[in-house]
């Protein structure tokens, strides 16, 4: 028999035994391979759909768009057919219920989309729709709000449409734009009649075209492209709508696929661990073989092909359970899918899940079991002979870089951005670091400050928590960082949710009625008055682009080396902006001083936001000329202004004095306080009524639209995380097997000298709940940290405890290790005293 | 010439700032076939002694030559190659592999040989110490004495040309204890192995030709049994 036929003989005669300890070993490393083949596969198969279904993305082969009428280019010779939309954010009431609400109204002329179609219910929607005559095709979203349905009336501007059909499907558009933006189609030849487009409307103009079929719709980009970028007309392909798609989804699939690997990381610190356990109990049998003459690597070899081996199963079962899986995941991202995903295996990614489970599980089961080369022959006649320090083996230093490096390798691969990568592995080792000298330090604590005050089952189950081969620390890390996971992304939702109901607690206005003309401003006035309103905020609007900024034009700018440039964004950006002498509550002045403009010919100074000034490198003193309707106007900037954006007021990037623009033509902007929704319901309904031009915005529906958003975001997030939490629960099940037989020894010793069952069962959930505790507990105070490093640095909010939240994440997770501790601790408490004799 | 060379032997440990010294200073000679007894007080140093002569730890002074092999020269894989060519072992507590049948113990000092008669050759040795209906079975379903025949049948199976054995019947009762040393002395003398071995019992002791006595990790005399 060879060596390695040798090796392999011993390691199947010694996994005929050890087999099922070690396949649990490895079951903890199945979900979060399996969470990482299901999403790699998804967004594989997503990608592929993308590609397969680019048209129906746009559906067109080519968008032009522009915020105003512009003229279109000549290339009616290459134009198949083409259709024409004009879209703007309005109000639409439902009159038979008498509730109103802001939409996206699209008043559409042409076959658009050329590819794909509406999908309507019912079917026959669409096509009566375009039939013409007042009907309108509104998102299903907006009918289920409203309990309205198809055959109802909906009114826009002057307008009354009878709804033809919900729509269901927009090519290109997701759950999530109809969230945000519910549409609402109507034909192009009633759009003059509603009255909605006067001036200062802020409105979208798009053409759709559909190519002739041997057109390259690039290659016509190409000519016009300098132009449309002058004229500020966006231009979309096919081409362009798919490699932006492609990328958004990507992004979003690594990013979740590493969530994934975290789920993987943590299986595979429970292999570690339980790896660690059977190292120690096979170390005298590793001790025999020395001195029957097996030198140390054919020893570590059999050891090394077993977990190999199971490596191979978990990662196997891993990639099967995933690729099963993936069937669950467009139910979980319905809201987010721009096409129809159809799911096949993916064997890239079954390939990346198993080489990356098999490979990480190695390594990890790596670190305890290279002690097994250390063991002493001695050890047959001396038990306690010692087998090398860890910190004194180089070996295992090497095993601990390469795992460094593999998670720098995989995020790397996921992310291609080295920044990125060190702040994921960076993350990692935070986490998992803060977690490991949290249990260690409690342990430490417990096993140095247990007071022998505390009744007996007290201090036996607090005693349990650092008995030999005690798995507290493996626990607290993998439980612990899936409660982390979890409880950061309810934190950070319930933080920006809150943030923004906030401003309804303080004296904040939580009503904006807006697009208001000019001759309306008054009546509008009047009937909110009547109301018993506050009119906290008239505010006259102006529209205008920039021009030149320091004498530079937008082309200029374009011609310089790109590190000279200024930021496109001052160029290509339709500025509202207001008028006044002084500032409002929302603002402080932070740099030189708001400069009136008193007579014809002075010199006009503007104050701009600082933090835009900042991005777009405006300094104090710049000459900026710009474009109202056609008119230049030049004016310097005067001063900064730091604004308060979190709360429903008129801000303004831009500052002009007042007698600069009250001529212009303009539109205005009404700000109140409502007591109560149903007095802000009321009133917006009597206002869309009379003035069916003005829009209205109230705090109570952004806070539901962005509920909804934030919900659907973290359910796709919390769906991967919970894949954390399942492995810490298989790690934690593991473990209650391995350290059966122990807690059996300890059991029928304790009853052997007269411990009663109630003792017992009280050690057995006292342990529990303190472990689930502790777990919890550090995972929450990591989400505490995570969350407050979040608002503070990026979202930028003041930071909340959120109590009851992390109450009810604390309870959920104790109760779930008491309860499989429970579980577990059954059989225990049934074994017979006489074991005592037989072992 | 022996088989076995001991001189100036010296074991030592530090501990902490201390350093404890185990084994002074011993030396002795075994002639091949013979069979000799350690014996002393626990904590003697008799184990030690009989881990360094085995090779199974390294001395810190002196020097043991294990047919014709200085030990101290030796890698830790090399011992252990050592040990499989010409090295038995019997222990007090069995130290039989527990995922391994009976056979398949005694199966495995063979197979390292890669002997290719390794299971009729252990079935034989089974057989010998009457163990032939029992070689399917774990150690965990054998008793304590069936558990040590399977030990001597392991540790006569690489043809060793000198056997360890330390308290061979140190966990076992009187009846059975004496059975096993039967069985250790009749296959030593059949096989012609040199027999070292670690005890307490003096009766034990009694049947070997040379008897070491240490105490204080010092040889105090050498009889003859």
């Amino acid at each position: 028999m060879g060596d390695f036929q040798w090796i392999m003989t011993m390691a199947a005669r010694d996994f005929r035994k050890n087999g099922s300890k070690l396949i649990l070993f490895i079951s903890s490393i199945i979900t979060g391979i399996a969470a990482l083949v299901a999403i790699s596969s998804f967004g594989d198969n997503l990608t592929r759909d993308i590609d397969r279904q680019a048209k129906e993305l746009l559906g067109a082969d080519l968008v032009l768009s522009k915020n105003q009428p512009f003229d279109l280019p000549l290339i009616d010779s290459l134009v198949f057919d083409k259709a024409r939309e004009v879209n703007f954010a309005s109000m639409v009431s439902f009159p038979d219920k008498g509730e109103s609400r802001l939409t996206q109204v699209r008043a559409l002329e042409g076959a658009f989309p050329f590819y794909g179609s509406f999908e309507t219910e019912p079917l026959s929607g669409e096509e009566s729709f375009r039939q013409g005559g007042k009907k309108a095709l509104v998102e299903n979203l907006l009918l289920v709000q409203f309990d309205a349905k198809v055959g109802d009336k909906i009114k826009i501007g002057e307008v009354t449409y009878e709804i033809a059909g919900a729509l269901k499907k927009v090519p290109g558009q997701t759950g999530i734009t109809a969230t945000v933006a519910p549409a609402v189609y109507i034909p192009m030849e009633t759009l003059e009649e509603t009255g909605l487009v006067q001036f200062g409307s802020r409105i979208n103009y798009e053409y759709y075209y559909s190519l002739q079929q041997n057109v390259d719709p690039e290659q016509v980009i190409q000519n016009y492209k300098e132009r449309w970028e002058e004229d500020n007309i966006n231009y979309e392909t096919v081409e362009g709508r798919k490699a932006s798609t492609g990328r958004s989804f990507q992004n979003l699939s690594n990013f979740l696929s590493l969530v994934a690997f975290i789920a993987v990381l943590l299986g595979c610190v429970g292999v570690a661990s339980a790896v660690n356990v059977f190292v120690k109990e096979k170390l005298p049998a590793v001790a025999v073989l020395r001195c029957l003459g097996v030198s140390s690597g054919k020893i570590f070899g059999i050891y090394v092909w077993q977990i190999f081996l199971m490596g191979l199963i978990g990662s196997v079962a891993g990639a099967f359970l995933g690729t099963a899986l993936q069937f669950v995941l467009p139910a979980v991202f319905q809201d987010f899918l721009p096409v129809d995903v159809t799911l096949e295996i993916s064997w890239r990614a079954v390939g990346l899940g198993t080489f990356t489970g098999i490979l990480i599980s190695l390594l990890f089961a790596l670190i305890p079991l290279l002690k097994i080369r250390t063991v002493s022959p001695m050890m047959t006649l001396r038990p306690e002979s010692a087998t090398i320090r860890f910190s004194k083996d180089p070996l295992r230093w090497a095993v601990v870089l390469a795992i460094v490096l593999f998670m720098m390798g995989f995020s790397y691969y996921l992310l291609r951005d080295w920044i990125q990568t060190l702040w994921f592995t960076g993350f990692v080792f935070f986490a998992f670091g803060v977690l490991w000298l949290l249990a260690l330090g409690i342990m430490w604590g417990i096993k140095k400050w247990l007071p022998i005050t505390l009744t007996y089952p007290i201090r036996q189950a607090l005693a349990n928590l650092y008995r030999p081969n005690n798995q507290t620390v493996s626990l607290v890390a993998t439980i612990g960082l899936g409660t982390a996971m979890i409880s950061t992304l309810f934190f950070v939702q319930y933080q920006l949710l809150d943030e923004v109901q906030f401003a309804d607690k303080e004296d904040q206005p939580n009503m904006l009625f807006f697009d208001i003309q000019t001759h309306q401003v008054d009546a509008v006035s009047e009937a909110l008055k009547k109301q018993n309103l506050p009119i906290l905020q008239e505010v006259p609007i102006v529209t205008m682009g920039v021009s030149s900024v320091k004498g530079m034009t937008k082309k200029q700018n374009q011609e310089l080396p790109e590190e000279e440039q200024m930021s496109s964004r001052l160029f290509n950006r339709e500025f509202r902006v207001t008028y006044r002498d002084s500032l409002i509550k929302s603002e402080r002045l932070t740099d030189g001083e708001l400069k009136p403009y008193l007579n014809p010919g002075d010199t006009i100074f503007i104050s701009f936001d600082k933090g835009y000034a900042e991005r777009t490198d405006i300094k104090l003193g710049d000459q900026i000329i710009f474009n109202v309707q056609g008119r230049p106007l030049t004016t310097y900037v005067g001063s900064y202004r730091e604004i308060n954006f979190r709360q429903v007021s008129t801000n303004f990037l831009v500052l002009f004095p007042d007698n600069v623009l009250t001529n212009a033509p303009k539109f205005h902007v009404v700000v109140t306080k409502t007591k109560d929704d149903v007095q802000a319901g009321k009133v917006q309904n009597e206002i869309v009524r009379d003035f069916p031009n003005v829009s209205v915005i109230n705090l109570s529906t952004i806070v539901e639209t962005l509920d909804e958003i934030l919900g659907k975001i973290s359910f796709v997030i919390q769906f991967m995380a919970l894949f954390s939490i399942i492995t810490g629960i298989l790690v934690l099940i593991s473990s209650l097997i391995i350290s059966k037989y122990q807690r059996i020894k300890e059991n029928v010793l304790l009853r052997t000298i007269g411990a009663q069952q109630a003792v017992l069962i009280k050690i057995n959930t006292l342990e529990y709940l303190f472990l689930g505790s502790l777990a919890a507990l550090s995972g929450i105070l990591l989400s505490i940290i995570a969350a407050a490093m979040l608002s503070l640095y990026l979202f930028e909010i003041p930071f909340q405890m959120e109590w009851l939240l992390l109450g009810a994440v604390y309870a959920a997770i104790t109760c779930i290790t008491v309860l499989l501790g429970w579980w577990n601790g059954r059989e225990i408490l049934k074994t017979s005293t006489m074991e005592i004799l037989r072992t | 010439m022996s088989i076995l060379s001991v001189q100036n032997l010296t074991k030592t440990y530090q501990s902490g700032n201390r350093k404890l010294t185990v084994l002074e200073n011993v030396s002795f000679e075994v002639a091949p076939g013979d069979t000799l007894a350690i014996v002393g007080p626990s904590g003697s140093g008799k184990t030690t002694l009989l881990g360094l002569c085995a090779g199974l730890d390294v001395s810190s002074g002196g020097s043991v030559s294990l047919n014709g092999q200085a030990m101290d020269k030796l890698t830790e894989d090399q011992r252990a190659k050592l040990r499989n060519d010409s090295v038995g072992f019997i222990f007090q507590n069995f130290q039989l592999l527990p995922t391994l049948t009976a056979l398949e113990n005694v199966m495995v000092p063979l197979e390292l040989k890669k002997r290719k008669d390794a299971k009729s050759k252990a079935l034989e040795l089974l057989e010998k110490v009457g163990l032939g209906d029992r070689v399917t079975h774990y150690p965990s379903q054998l008793s304590g004495g069936e558990q040590q025949r399977v030990s001597i049948a392991r540790a006569f199976a690489n043809e060793p040309k000198i056997l360890f054995a330390d308290e061979p019947t140190g966990n076992l009762d009187t009846e059975t204890g004496e059975m096993i040393e039967n069985l250790i002395f009749q296959l030593n003398e059949e096989e012609g192995t040199t027999l070292i071995l670690v005890t307490h019992d003096t009766e034990l002791a009694q049947r070997t030709k040379q008897i070491i006595h240490i105490k204080g990790g010092k040889l105090q005399e050498v009889t003859h049994g």
